[in-house]
């Protein structure tokens, strides 16, 4: 496959280039192209099966880049690999068609959980069914060594997750829901995190200092980085639930305190029985609450 | 005397730095007492402008910054990188902390270029006619050399 990588940095690039053979993609044919504009040019001419551009550049942005491919009729997959990874630029990075954003600095492994669903592993193109089925249960859960996996590697610490005794109410105020939806926009699943997961989580992902982790959940508060940084957790873990065939879904809305999902969102849950409650560790920051309710509508559906 | 507040505490730029150093060099770097950079020293900066404004600024001797080109260009250890080489090099490595510094902050702000100078050119902010005030400034130590780390504020001309 042919990856095109667009950086005003020829450093940036070669080390996009060396973390693309870590993450076992060394195998595609890859171009390079120092701006958007310059990039504009690289797709018309050699039809890339991947962009991955910076967001900052000079004569014309990462975005701007995307805008102009989305607005000439050019559906070429296309991802960030940017230095700052607000919660706004993620947003306009989605609603502009980008796949994915990966902050910098980046590992192998981030590279991994974002790539492969898109080129498939080892550099060849992608399976039928390239996500093993025992990633979901027989209930449409992920199962939970999928679910310990994915955030050890995008948390790169270790974590357990166990049975969680009780689990976080959405809407009392203090907990943080995310809705998965497909393609028409119908909620599939509902994630519900408590204060002490979206923080701890988050300040790992973020960067935030476990000391400064703690304060933030003794004061009962979050910081937009560790927000942003928690949406980014949602975001991943909803990858469990693509691949082998089924139907596409995609993190919808967050909602943080104050707010909570509407009432029709919490109605598709509630009552719902198939739920897995969680109770998750990160090494270095501590332990959080963390459930994943299926609709009811949806699980009486999918029932052997 | 009015005080600026820094925008981000000393212990979360060494958690910056420390991860940026991880990632692109594959080692750690270790936090040691603040000390000035030699008047010929390579300085990377770059502006954050927003609801704070000020710079990031990366500085190193000519020698380190050569050292870390060399690495992240992997070039032979008997090669030395061009200026521009050496310019990129550094001005990345200021990109991607200040991108995470500007991550921090509590509200909205944008990342400019990165701008590489060696020794007190002009360009400087005394020469602009600006103040430039370290609200938070650490020294690190990694294979290559000792690199200093400042976030500054720019004051208008008084």
């Amino acid at each position: 496959m042919k990856l095109l990588v667009v950086d005003d940095s020829r450093v940036m690039r070669q080390i996009v280039t060396r973390t693309l053979r870590q993450a076992g993609h060394g195998g595609h044919d890859i171009v390079e192209a120092d701006n958007g504009r310059s990039g504009l040019e690289a797709v018309a001419a050699h039809r890339p099966d991947l962009v991955l551009s910076d967001w900052n550049m000079p004569e014309m942005s990462g975005l701007e880049f995307l805008e102009a491919l989305r607005a000439s009729g050019d559906g070429t997959p296309f991802g960030f690999v940017t230095s700052e990874g607000s919660v706004t630029m993620r947003s306009q990075a989605l609603a502009a068609g980008a796949l994915f954003l990966v902050g910098k600095p980046f590992t192998a492994e981030s590279f991994a959980l974002h790539l492969d669903p898109v080129l498939g592993r080892g550099g060849h193109a992608p399976a039928v069914a390239a996500v093993e089925d025992r990633v979901l249960g027989h209930n449409g859960l992920p199962e939970r060594k999928e679910t310990r996996d994915l955030l050890e590697r995008l948390l790169g610490r270790d974590c357990v997750v166990t049975d969680a005794l009780g689990y976080p109410t959405p809407a009392d105020g203090r907990t943080t829901s995310g809705e998965i939806v497909d393609d028409e926009g119908r909620v599939t699943a509902l994630l519900v995190a408590d204060h002490e997961l979206v923080v701890r989580a988050g300040a790992c992902l973020s960067l935030t200092p476990a000391g400064a982790a703690e304060d933030l959940v003794k004061d009962g508060e979050t910081t937009p980085p560790v927000r942003a940084a928690f949406s980014e957790v949602l975001n991943v873990f909803t990858s469990l639930f693509n691949g082998g065939g089924g139907t596409h879904v995609r993190l919808g809305r967050v909602w943080f305190p104050p707010e909570a999902p509407p009432a029709d969102v919490l109605g598709t849950v509630d009552g719902s029985l198939t739920r897995d409650d969680l109770a998750v560790s990160v090494a270095g920051y501590g332990e959080g609450r963390f459930s994943v309710v299926l609709p009811a509508t949806v699980a009486a559906s999918g029932a052997a | 005397m009015t005080t600026i507040p820094a925008p981000i505490e000393a212990e979360y730029l060494d958690s910056i730095v420390t991860s940026v150093w991880e990632s692109l060099f594959g080692e750690p770097v270790v936090v040691t007492p603040t000390a000035d950079e030699a008047d010929d020293a390579v300085r990377a900066s770059v502006d954050i402008h927003g609801s704070w404004s000020g710079s990031v600024v990366v500085s190193c001797a000519p020698a380190v910054a050569s050292g870390l080109a060399r690495e992240l260009l992997a070039l032979p250890d008997d090669a030395d990188p061009d200026t521009a080489e050496v310019h990129d090099a550094l001005g990345e490595i200021a990109n991607i902390v200040a991108g995470n510094v500007k991550s921090l902050l509590p509200d909205h702000a944008e990342l400019g270029l990165p701008e590489v100078r060696q020794g007190r050119a002009a360009g400087a902010p005394a020469e602009r006619g600006e103040r430039a005030d370290a609200l938070v400034a650490a020294t690190y130590h990694a294979t290559a050399g000792r690199l200093r780390v400042d976030v500054t504020t720019q004051e208008g001309p008084r």
